[in-house]
């Protein structure tokens, strides 16, 4: 995958220095008053590029806190996280930031589309944030469409018209149509049928491997990120419990609650209700 | 990552404190700054068009216009704290005693309106809701929406109108003017409920239509108790929540229609009073009706606050002020 | 959540066609009474104003063919007068409503360009202005200017702008939460543009059925305001003025009183009736919707007659006394859209039987249609279904059958009743049907608490919902079940709302528990993993059909025929390599 730097010279990104996401202790205090909850406490973790991190917890781990504050929706407290070279820490982190550095895939495919705006000009606003015109990217909007799997004719139908795996295609496609360094998938999948998530894994897998994405994929669910995953981080309740590769997560876990949440997948080895 | 808080209540009181101390803080300003808004020479004004050069003078003195403004607002602060509203300028009465003399009348209008208001709309608002959950009567449902439409576009001063021709001219039964018996108070209450009624029936029956489809409902009725048990002890208790919360506009018009329906029937309270003075110019009356008027409409704001916060200890911790 | 399927994608733009070509009656009539009122307020100075203000002799007169509505003390006709006054209060209330709306919206709107703290002391401040009785802001602001008709419209105008600014506000409060809007923060699209482009065409139906309430409104405020003698002076008139100039002479002539009450009204009317058919058309769920029979109830099914029901039961009796036996269940919408078509099957006592679809397959209609549970807008219709020796079909002890059969629901958070407290609602079922007394139950409810690893039991069922996890949740509600002794547990997806590691410990618990009762169970999911692990026997629905039934030991070996089952079992195993890796 190569971009064009400022000076208009290409570049490969064949042997990159630098992690494509570098998360250093970071720390995230919500709310306030009697309210105050440490989010994130110290996380630290890497996402090399064209690499995919998967990210489980539970509730309350702090995994959508983490999405946004790469997104730049939620401030950091302390540490810092640098994307694609720029730094944002306690006070920068609200910053602007270049549309093409990060680009997030929200969960519910109920709401991740405006429902008075055609499938079309959501893919236009992401091209062209200021006049979001569908008929002047009419190709690009298409082509996109295509790498999808949906049909031409879906640019310029409204959500309501479209079933839940079919709108997270348009999200995804919305979301990598400004060709960003890094996709963070935040519970694509959680809202929708069995049979609708195999086709929406296989599909991002397929673009993974066409687009040498850089992905950070989170979710609830073990399964789900054992297959769309090179690395696997474990959070629980702000912290990060574990960090390892794929592989060694699912067969030789290290820490204890990585194990237990592995035991309690139904389906596991280790998945016990009775006695 | 629950954070539960277990004493809820003196932050929420400390915070409707401090709200109220705002609300009246700001109807002091403002009421204070009623004179000194005014377009062009307010003492010119005041005296009349014609008053010689010596009489608008004479006039600024008596308005305290030609102190510095800091003076004149230390008068009148400490004035308010000290339930001192200075003087009437047409009849040299002190304000506070001609509001002492006329709030009663307005309050109790206002309270005996607000209390029908409330117990008719709930039962009308949850009967209908009930009656017509899953599309059943379906009738019912347009012939309540028009009725409560019609109603709704009467303005209380049509109403008491219409009620004077028809119960005191034709018919003679009830007094149409005046506060002497307890009769009375029945025209003029019927007037200023009669529009709440409908809007907050409304709004009852609609709030009403949303908790019957809850999922809370449905466990109720799965534990086969009877339906008067179901919409006494399961649903009234959030409808009220609910309701409270958006009533408090209602009600608070209430207060308006007080003083609307004062000129209809010839009512002895404040309403005519502050008309009147807007009309003559006379500010420190304006000034003192309209700051009493104001506070008791934010205390009782503040009462619906307190009154939620008893019903549904959810909206204690709500610090936001959207819903 | 309902267990009626929402609408399918492609019948959407059909309705909405339907909808925009007919409007209402409401709408119809509201639109037609104010064109009428346009016109009159367009043509009646022209046509009527020497009738309206020419003074004649013909003082005090009655209504006749010549006056219809009489003449006043001057000799002018009344009902010209009722007629000239409509383009003043028009025009009047027009711009009083638009000063309300425009500002109020674009100060509700704009907020959203604020810092959240800055945003909420603007809101805090307003709020505070929305409590005054618009009329006291209205006399404040004509105390400022002086009596007259500009100052009124000015005054009412402003006195509307907190409201909508409040309105707008609240509206777009979970607007800008969405995640198309945080989407197009990540893009970098400016804030302004942000809420013109997503935030105004969102709201745009409720603010043009909040503005015609709003015109209402300020019809009656501003011509109360000229009642009361603030608003239109002499010699100008509008409906308020007119009526203060006829209440006087209530006793002597009150017919000078039915011009502008008339008019009064039929503009507010006109208004309203707008606003309601416009909020009408926007809510399809305020549409009629084809009168079927008395929908929400469990009817026995047509073709069978009540001895014929009488011998089926007597058939199944002999085979031992099922916990739950369905024959038949159809369920349809109102529509005649079959939702479950023809379910039979039975539970046997101690057993637990999972039920596994996709959404949309009609499990969640058949477990709640067995308990007797029918959602409104459908129709239930079966041959037979007894539980635990209550014929569902005929009249029903309810207190024995709350007693006998308990339900566990999917979300525990919206189960609970969030205005009472736990003991309050969770005994309701011992206290009411079976006679405990209050403390027995609070005693009795702290023990199941403590046995299903509850912290704090003793104190847990004064709590109200929203101050525990879900996990808890699910866990009273089971506990709730305990209490009863329950023969029989519908369970529709209990775990599915909740974390994997709770849910394995929810699970665990639920099989203890009801181990030790021996009660029959019925578990609804979507998960084939859980129900693997839990059940004993399994029946997969799909679109209203129960299309294959199984044991644990069949599954677990994959012995499945139907090809449904198959692609979800091939859909949990791509999810789990972890089963081929066990095989190696």
């Amino acid at each position: 995958m190569s971009r064009e730097t400022a000076d208009g010279a290409a570049s490969e990104q064949a042997v990159p220095e630098r992690p494509a996401v570098e998360v250093d202790g970071l720390g995230v205090v919500l709310g306030s008053g009697t309210a105050r909850t440490e989010a994130l406490r110290g996380v630290s973790f890497t996402i090399p590029y064209s690499r995919s991190v998967g990210l489980v917890g539970e509730s309350g781990s702090g995994k959508s806190t983490l999405a946004k504050v790469l997104a730049g929706l939620v401030p950091i407290d302390t540490g810092r996280v640098v994307i694609g070279g720029e730094r944002f820490s306690a006070g920068t982190s609200r910053r602007r930031r270049d549309p093409g550095l990060l680009q997030l895939i929200p969960q519910d495919p109920f709401s991740s589309l405006s429902p008075r705006r055609t499938a079309g000009q959501a893919l236009a606003e992401a091209m062209d944030p200021l006049r979001a015109d569908a008929r002047r990217h009419r190709s690009a909007i298409e082509e996109w469409f295509e790498r999808v799997e949906l049909p031409a004719s879906a640019a310029a139908k409204y959500p309501h018209e479209f079933s839940g795996g079919q709108r997270q295609r348009i999200a995804i496609a919305r979301a990598l149509c400004t060709r960003p360094r890094i996709v963070v998938a935040d519970e694509i999948t959680s809202a929708l049928d069995l049979s609708v998530q195999v086709e929406v894994l296989e599909l991002l897998a397929q673009l993974r491997a066409e687009l040498g994405l850089t992905m950070l994929f989170i979710s609830h669910d073990l399964a789900v990120v054992r297959h769309v995953s090179d690395e696997v981080a474990v959070l629980r309740s702000g912290e990060l419990r574990e960090f390892g590769a794929v592989e060694q997560i699912f067969t030789a876990p290290r820490d204890e609650y990585t194990s237990r949440l592995l035991d309690s997948v139904p389906g596991a080895p280790g998945f016990r209700i009775r006695d | 990552m629950n954070a539960i808080t277990t004493r809820p209540w003196p932050a929420f009181l400390l915070r409707k404190a401090a709200e109220l101390l705002l609300a009246m803080v700001a109807l002091v300003v403002i009421t204070f700054a009623i004179a000194h808004l005014i377009p062009g020479d307010a003492a010119r004004v005041v005296a009349g068009v014609d008053a010689t050069a010596e009489q608008v003078e004479d006039t600024r003195a008596r308005l305290g216009l030609d102190r510095p403004l800091a003076a004149q607002f230390w008068d009148y602060l400490s004035g308010v704290l000290t339930a001192d509203l200075g003087e009437s300028f047409r009849t040299g009465q002190p304000v506070s005693e001609v509001i002492a003399n006329r709030l009663p009348f307005t309050a109790s209008i206002a309270l005996f309106g607000i209390a029908l208001t409330l117990g008719v709309s709930l039962a009308l608002g949850l009967a209908v809701a009930g009656l017509t959950r899953g599309n059943r009567n379906p009738w019912l449902d347009s012939a309540f929406g028009w009725a409560t439409g019609v109603v709704l576009a009467l303005p209380v001063y049509v109403i008491g109108a219409v009620l004077i021709v028809v119960f005191a001219v034709n018919w003679g039964v009830l007094p149409a003017a005046g506060a002497d018996s307890l009769y009375s108070y029945v025209l003029p209450t019927i007037a200023i409920a009669l529009g709440p009624i409908a809007s907050m029936s409304r709004l009852v029956r609609r709030e009403a239509a949303v908790v019957l489809e809850q999922d809370y409902m449905r466990t109720a009725r799965g534990r086969r108790i009877s339906t008067f048990r179901q919409y006494a002890k399961h649903a009234v208790p959030n409808l009220l929540a609910s309701t409270l919360t958006l009533s408090g506009l209602i009600l608070a018009g209430m207060i308006g229609g007080a003083i609307i329906i004062e000129s209809v029937f010839a009512w002895p309270g404040l309403g005519r009073a502050v008309v009147d003075s807007i009309i003559e110019r006379d500010y420190p009356m304006t000034r003192g009706i309209i700051l009493t008027v104001g506070a008791v409409a934010v205390a009782l704001n503040t009462a619906i606050d307190i009154i939620l916060a008893l019903v549904d200890p959810r909206t204690l911790r709500a610090g936001k002020v959207l819903a | 959540m309902s267990a009626i399927p929402p609408i399918q994608p492609e019948e959407v733009p059909a309705a909405a066609a339907r909808r925009s070509r007919r409007p209402g009656p409401m709408l119809a009539i509201g639109l037609a009474l104010m064109g009428s009122l346009v016109l009159v307020a367009v043509l009646a100075p022209v046509l009527l104003d020497a009738d309206a203000v020419g003074l004649t002799d013909d003082r005090r007169q009655g209504a006749s063919g010549e006056h219809l509505l009489g003449t006043d003390e001057f000799g002018r006709d009344l009902f010209a007068r009722a007629l000239v006054a409509t383009r003043l209060t028009l025009v009047l209330t027009v711009s009083a409503t638009a000063i309300s709306v425009v500002l109020g919206v674009a100060v509700g709107l704009l907020v959203w360009m604020l810092s959240p703290r800055v945003r909420n002391l603007v809101l805090t401040a307003n709020a505070v202005a929305v409590a005054f009785p618009a009329l006291v802001m209205a006399l404040v602001i004509a105390a400022i200017l002086g009596p007259g008709a500009m100052s009124a419209t000015l005054a009412v105008g402003i006195a509307g702008i907190p409201a909508f600014v409040r309105l707008s506000a609240t509206m777009a409060a979970p607007i800008m939460v969405r995640d198309y809007v945080s989407t197009a923060k990540l893009l970098n699209v400016p804030r302004p543009v942000i809420l013109v482009r997503h935030v105004l065409p969102n709201l745009g139906e409720a603010l043009l059925v909040l503005s015609a309430n709003s015109f209402a409104v300020t019809l009656t405020e501003l011509s109360g305001l000229s009642f009361i003698g603030l608003g239109v002076q002499n010699p100008d008139y509008d409906f308020g003025r007119l009526l203060a100039d006829g209440l006087p002479n209530t006793y002597t002539q009150p017919i000078q009183i039915v011009g502008p009450s008339v008019m009064l009204v039929l503009t507010g009317v006109a208004a309203m009736f707008i606003g309601d058919g416009l909020a009408a058309r926007s809510n399809p769920r305020l549409r009629r919707l084809v009168r079927g029979r008395r929908s929400g109830m469990l009817h026995r099914a047509d073709e069978l007659s009540q001895e014929m029901a009488a011998a089926h039961r007597e058939q199944g009796g002999a085979a031992g006394a099922a916990a739950l036996r369905v024959r038949g269940l159809k369920v349809a919408t109102a529509q005649g859209r079959e939702l479950v078509r023809g379910v039979s099957f039975d539970v046997a006592p101690g057993e637990i039987l999972g039920l596994v679809g996709e959404s949309g397959s009609g499990k969640s209609l058949t477990a709640m249609s067995a308990a007797g549970l029918v959602p409104d807008g459908v129709d239930a219709t079966a041959a037979e279904v007894t539980t635990v020796g209550h014929d569902l079909l005929g009249p029903v002890r309810s207190g024995d059958l709350a007693r006998d059969v308990a339900l566990i629901y999917q979300d525990p958070v919206s189960t609970f009743n969030p205005a009472l407290r736990l003991e309050n609602q969770l005994t309701e079922v011992a206290r009411v049907h079976q006679g405990m007394n209050r403390r027995a139950a609070r005693r009795a409810l702290a023990a199941e608490f403590r046995r299903l690893h509850i912290s704090e039991p003793d104190s847990r069922g004064r709590q109200h919902p929203h101050e525990l996890s879900g996990g808890m949740l699910q866990r009273a509600m089971i506990a709730s079940a305990l209490l009863t002794d329950a023969k029989l547990i519908i369970a529709d997806e209990p775990t599915t709302a909740l974390d994997v590691t709770v849910q394995a410990e929810v699970l665990r618990q639920f099989v203890a528990a009801s181990g030790s009762l021996g009660a029959a169970v019925l578990f609804i999911s979507h998960d084939l993993g859980v129900v693997e692990a839990l059940c004993d026997r399994v029946l997969v629905m799909k679109e209203g059909e129960v299309v294959e039934e199984l044991t644990r030991e069949q599954l677990a070996r994959g012995e499945v025929k139907h090809p449904y089952t198959r692609s979800l079992l091939a859909a949990a195993q791509y999810m789990e390599p972890s089963a081929e890796e066990a095989n190696e």
